[in-house]
């Protein structure tokens, strides 16, 4: 009269069919990991909005007008068998590309190979470079890079926020979902750079 | 029937006490200082960078304003902020749209007008760092600290409101929730931290976060553990008469000790606990990323409810719920070119529930031979793994135009049972029921367009088409688009869809009384909303409208008696099943309303910050035509926030409230109250005040005080609550004083009023104070109180099992000798002979029931049955002492109160007419 309430317990069977999927499973995802570990270096804040923040703070920096000129030429770096760098750099062209202005000013853009961080002041100070951005892969070039640029007028800016405490003048890192610009305040000297207090105030400080 | 219960007036006011000590290697942001006196207006930069990136609307970084859905990103400064614990605290008091309910176990979670109490959050997707909490045995997801996180790790919380099954799918229709953790730079160093509530409640967490290089490539490494453990306060409860036990015809039994009194209520000292251990590791070397969790969850609510302790003891320590839950999730990402990026991520999880109800009423135990206490023992367990395999196609490499696809395949386990043991001697005493085995699978395959062909308009549509054992597959879309006409203004329309395929309970839980779910469709919800978003420099100002439509909801369906018939005539139930229930696509909910935030900052610094959320909404519940609001789900609900930062070694000082407006209990409609019963609106105002330690580098504190103005919520409490209930109209005890609009008397916290359980596991007392922050946390991970070792779900015959340690002022099972008397199969003696016999025995506690074989009732055609049976039955259960010895149990007085003469054939000795009125 009462409904049957009878099941069997997994057999073991099954068990080990569970066992050895997730094996296999786990198996194939280690195998595809080994494959390769070198780190993708991805920009925390979204390169449409770096885009934009690069437009409204080049304004802050006192001596960007100086630098600059009448129009302002941004150079983007891209690393050599980069896919992100290079994926990253053509962001960046297009979403600088779509603004009006930068720092204030009109502006151009180009995007160059690194070769070398000698070549690279050679052509921020041959072809009056008011901004420069380096995109991903460059984390072992970085001490070279601010080497290079000491002494050289140029804001330099990197997509990636590890790469300003190593040197570079300004960055962007995502801080609890939110953008935060960080600064470099040492090699923002060493390259002219000069941001406003009321800005600096808004921003991470490193020395 | 009018069941109410609530506590002292003086409960309304409760202390929350906070102390927090913390060291962190991290560096601090640090403030410039300049004299130039041309300051410039920075709102336009300010404007960016307060524009909110999320990650979980389309699974890819985007600005807020231009994600598929209205969101909210609650971060880990907000939380020390505005003193907030747990992340139901987060969601009230911080988040757009979205609400919990807590019934002081696990909270039901809400949005936008739409709650459904005690479905475990299984309408809402929790993820934690992109990992799907819900499991599949009940789609539960924990909101309130059986998250199990431990929370000084959380970075940010993002709150996507909406159907999200178009990258998830099943259980995102209220909306996604994805608690992210702090990345190794964001938490370098040692982390201690210990808080409590004085008398209440104590926590202890201990972490660190490192970067350094293996194998010349960078390893990130964050790892915590934490320790929540909180008893009381104590609660008081206005006594209720639970009326007589319709089998011992004794006054209602609720608690094991002490004589039968028939009332439940009182101080409630014992039974309100929560201990909750986790561990979270998550390590990142290059490309690959792997997580662990781990927590257990031990609560025990100090009342009884529909859903929670419906047939147990009052204030019994020993009825508890325990989770238990571990994953391991691996990811790895590859750039194949500019324009092709792959992910792959492996996950297995395994999640079981454990639920001991003590009960000590026999007509709940409804099987003789029962000592006077029996347990009800739930376990259910279920593990599920699989693989998630994305490619993403950047295809112009500027992100304007961005192809996703997606396939996604689980392998799932779930398996539950009840006993029912003999509380004295842990005997089985039936077999188990409720027992569920079930392995399926689902298979979800997902497309998402992004265009974004200027830097003002955007779009994004997609699809998922999920595939699961025994369902046709669901296709969910999404359509959004977004336009930004003026600078600093957005105006957003999405189309969405989502479902929830039904839990593994609600496929193939059957018992006694609940029959087996037939042809259950996965439940669906349709929503369109559109939204008006404004920067102006530091502020934010957002209004939106929306309209939803649900369909399928899956519910407890209580059969008719002309159902019940037709399931007894075909077996499914037995002949005194009265009241049995199947799940069943039940009904379906229209809702809209708007919602609105405003939030800001002012000052150099943004010292001063401030917020208002709000959501009004209509929502209707539709069943056979007959619409009603919805049960629990407030209408209006909203936050609000001040804080200011005097900065440097000065405090931050904040306030934060919480409105949840007039709702129905959660019986207002099936428990046949007249007037229909209101918790009334609730205000929470929360005071914090936090800052560093003076002269003490890496330390810090935080204190909190809160207020809450109602002292009732949403949820009925008392034994009289159902069916049962309303067939036997008992006395009740008029309230202390009067509730306004009926009652909705779940309790609220005594102030001050906290007593130590007895029960304590885990570390013994902690010693607030910086110094022992550290050496705290080291204990903590040495304790081993984490135990996740799993349990398998092997459902048992009857019969006896080790004897439990019984107190010496808890009653023992019923003489044996008795017990065998009325238990014996087959009886050759007519049903008043056992019933003398029995009373001629004054241990026995048995002495008012008759077992009728089910062949008393073979002469009978199913019509005569049902007629004849069921007006006698007044409580009816499964006697299975063996399997072959299936029986009824009547209660011999209503029978012979209805005039009911039944004869019966007992065993072999022919037919024996029984004269009921001889009882």
């Amino acid at each position: 009269m009462f409904p049957s309430i009878r099941t069997t317990s997994p057999t073991r069977a099954s068990r080990s069919a569970r066992s050895a999927l997730a094996t296999v499973l786990f198996a194939a995802t280690m195998a595809f990991v080994a494959k390769d570990v070198s780190a993708i270096e991805e920009p925390g804040v979204p390169i449409g909005l770096q885009a934009e923040l690069i437009a409204k703070v080049a304004a802050y920096d006192k001596n960007f007008p100086t630098r600059a000129g009448d129009r302002a030429h941004v150079l983007i770096v891209t690393k050599s068998g980069d896919p992100d760098s290079t994926r990253a750099a053509t962001h960046m062209q297009s979403a600088l590309g779509a603004l009006n202005q930068v720092g204030g000013l009109p502006h151009d853009e180009a995007t160059v190979p690194f070769t070398s961080a000698a070549a690279l002041a050679q052509v921020c100070r041959d072809r009056r470079i008011a901004i420069v951005y380096l995109t991903a892969g460059f984390g072992a070039d970085i001490d070279a890079i601010r080497a290079a640029l000491d002494g050289v007028s140029v804001l330099s800016i990197a997509a990636i926020a590890d790469y300003v405490p190593k040197g570079v003048v300004l960055g962007f890192d995502l801080v609890s979902g939110k953008p935060k610009l960080l600064v470099q305040l040492a090699q923002a000297k060493r390259q002219d750079v000069a941001f406003k207090a009321e800005v600096l105030k808004l921003m991470k400080v490193y020395e | 029937m009018t069941v109410r219960a609530w506590r002292s007036r003086r409960a309304k006011a409760f202390l929350v006490a906070s102390l927090v000590a913390g060291t962190s290697a991290s560096v601090p942001g640090t403030a410039r200082a300049d004299d130039d006196p041309k300051a410039s207006d920075t709102s336009d930069l300010e404007a960016l960078l307060g524009e909110t990136v999320v990650t979980t609307a389309s699974k890819a970084s985007e600005s807020s304003s231009v994600a598929p859905g209205t969101s909210t990103v609650v971060t880990a400064e907000d939380f020390r902020r505005y003193g907030v614990r747990s992340l139901d605290e987060a969601i009230n008091f911080l988040a757009l749209g979205v609400v919990t309910s807590n019934p002081l176990r696990i909270v039901d979670i809400g949005a936008r007008g739409v709650m459904l109490p005690n479905d475990n959050g299984d309408h809402v997707l929790l993820l934690i760092d992109g990992h799907h909490v819900n499991e599949p045995m009940f789609g539960s997801a924990r909101f309130e600290r059986g998250l199990g996180m431990p929370f000084e790790m959380i970075d940010r919380v993002e709150v996507i409101l909406g159907p999200g099954a178009v990258l998830y799918g099943s259980n995102a229709m209220l909306g996604v929730v994805n608690v992210i953790t702090k990345r190794a730079k964001d938490w370098k160093g040692v982390h201690a931290v210990v808080d409590g509530e004085p008398g209440k409640s104590i926590r202890a967490l201990a972490g660190f976060g490192h970067e350094f290089a293996l194998f010349g490539t960078k390893l990130e490494l964050t790892a915590g553990a934490e320790y929540y453990d909180h008893s009381g306060p104590t609660m008081f409860y206005v006594p209720q008469y639970g009326g007589v036990d319709t089998f011992t015809l004794e006054p209602a039994r609720y608690r094991r000790f002490g004589p039968p009194t028939g009332w439940w209520g009182g101080f409630a000292s014992e039974s309100y606990y929560t201990k909750v251990p986790s561990a979270y590791v998550r390590a990142k070397l290059g490309d690959l990323e792997v997580a662990v969790h781990g927590k257990t969850y031990l609560r025990s609510a100090p009342y009884r409810t529909r859903y929670t302790n419906n047939f147990g003891d009052f204030d019994e320590p020993k009825s508890y719920e325990l989770d238990r839950e571990l994953f391991v999730d691996a990811r790895y990402k590859i750039t194949l070119s500019p324009v092709v990026r792959l992910s792959i991520r492996g996950y297995a999880d395994t999640f079981d529930f454990q639920n001991e109800r003590v009960v000590s009423q026999a007509a709940a135990c409804f099987t003789l031979g029962t000592s006077k206490t029996c347990d009800f023992y739930t376990q259910a367990a279920s593990q599920w793994g699989g693989v998630e395999a994305q490619g993403t196609f950047d295809w112009f490499q500027n992100e304007s135009f961005v192809t996703l696809l997606g396939v996604d395949g689980r392998l799932r386990h779930g398996g539950s049972k009840t006993d029912q043991l003999d509380y004295a001697t842990s005997t089985a005493l039936a077999s188990s029921f409720g027992v569920v085995n079930r392995d399926d699978y689902l298979l979800g395959g997902y497309l998402q367009q992004t265009w974004q062909p200027t830097n003002k308009i955007a779009f994004n549509a997609g699809a998922r088409l999920d595939g699961a054992r025994g369902f046709d597959p669901v296709l969910n879309p999404r359509i959004a688009g977004s336009v930004k006409p003026w600078d600093g203004g957005t105006i957003k329309v999405v189309y969405s869809e989502a479902f929830r395929t039904p839990s593994m309970v609600e496929l193939d839980y059957q018992n006694p009384i609940q029959i087996l779910s037939k042809d259950l469709r996965p439940e669906k919800v349709r929503s369109i909303e559109a939204s008006v978003e404004e920067r102006f420099g530091s502020q934010r100002v957002l209004f939106g409208l929306f309209r939803s439509w649900w369909s399928n909801l899956v519910e407890q369906h209580v059969l008719s008696d002309a159902e019940t018939t037709d399931a007894i005539v075909r077996g499914e139930l037995a002949l005194t099943s009265y009241g049995a229930a199947q799940f069943r696509n039940v009904s379906s909910i229209d809702n809209f309303g708007f919602n609105g935030t405003y939030e800001g900052s002012l000052g150099s610094a943004r010292q001063f910050r401030y917020g208002v959320n709000a959501t009004g909404t209509v929502a209707r519940r539709n069943e056979s035509g007959t619409k009603r609001p919805l049960a629990v789900a407030p209408q209006m609900f909203g936050n609000a926030r001040v804080s200011y930062d005097f900065q440097g070694p000065w405090p931050t000082v904040a306030v934060a409230a919480s409105y949840v407006g007039r709702r129905p209990a959660d019986r207002a409609y099936d428990g046949g109250w007249v007037p229909l019963p209101y918790a009334d609106p609730q205000l929470e105002v929360r005071a914090t005040i936090s800052g560093p330690f003076p002269f003490v580098k890496g330390l810090a504190y935080r204190a909190t005080a809160g207020y809450a103005v109602a002292d009732t919520g949403p949820y009925v409490v008392g034994p009289g609550q159902g069916r049962f209930g309303d067939l036997f109209p008992y006395p009740v005890l008029r309230p202390r004083r009067p509730v306004p609009d009926g009652a909705a008397p779940l309790l609220r916290p005594r102030p001050g009023s906290g007593r130590t359980m007895r029960i304590r596991r885990g570390p013994a007392l902690f010693v607030i104070g910086t110094a022992s922050a550290v050496v705290l946390g080291v204990g903590l991970a040495a304790t081993g109180c984490l135990d996740l070792t799993p349990i398998e779900i092997v459902p048992k015959e009857a019969g006896p099992k080790p004897k439990r340690d019984v107190g010496p002022d808890e009653v023992d099972g019923g003489d044996p000798s008795c017990l065998a008397c009325v238990q014996r199969p087959n009886a050759e003696l007519g049903c008043a002979d056992e019933i003398a016999t029995c009373v001629a025995d004054p241990k026995c506690n048995l002495t008012y029931q008759c077992v009728i074989e089910e062949q008393c009732f073979e002469e009978f055609s199913q019509e005569d049955k049902i007629r004849c049976g069921f007006p006698c039955v007044e409580r009816a259960g499964v006697v299975s002492l063996t399997d072959k010895t299936i029986g009824l149990i009547l209660t011999v007085v209503k029978c012979a109160e209805n005039g009911c003469q039944v004869p019966c054939h007992i065993g072999d000795g022919g037919v024996a007419p029984i004269d009921f009125d001889g009882f």
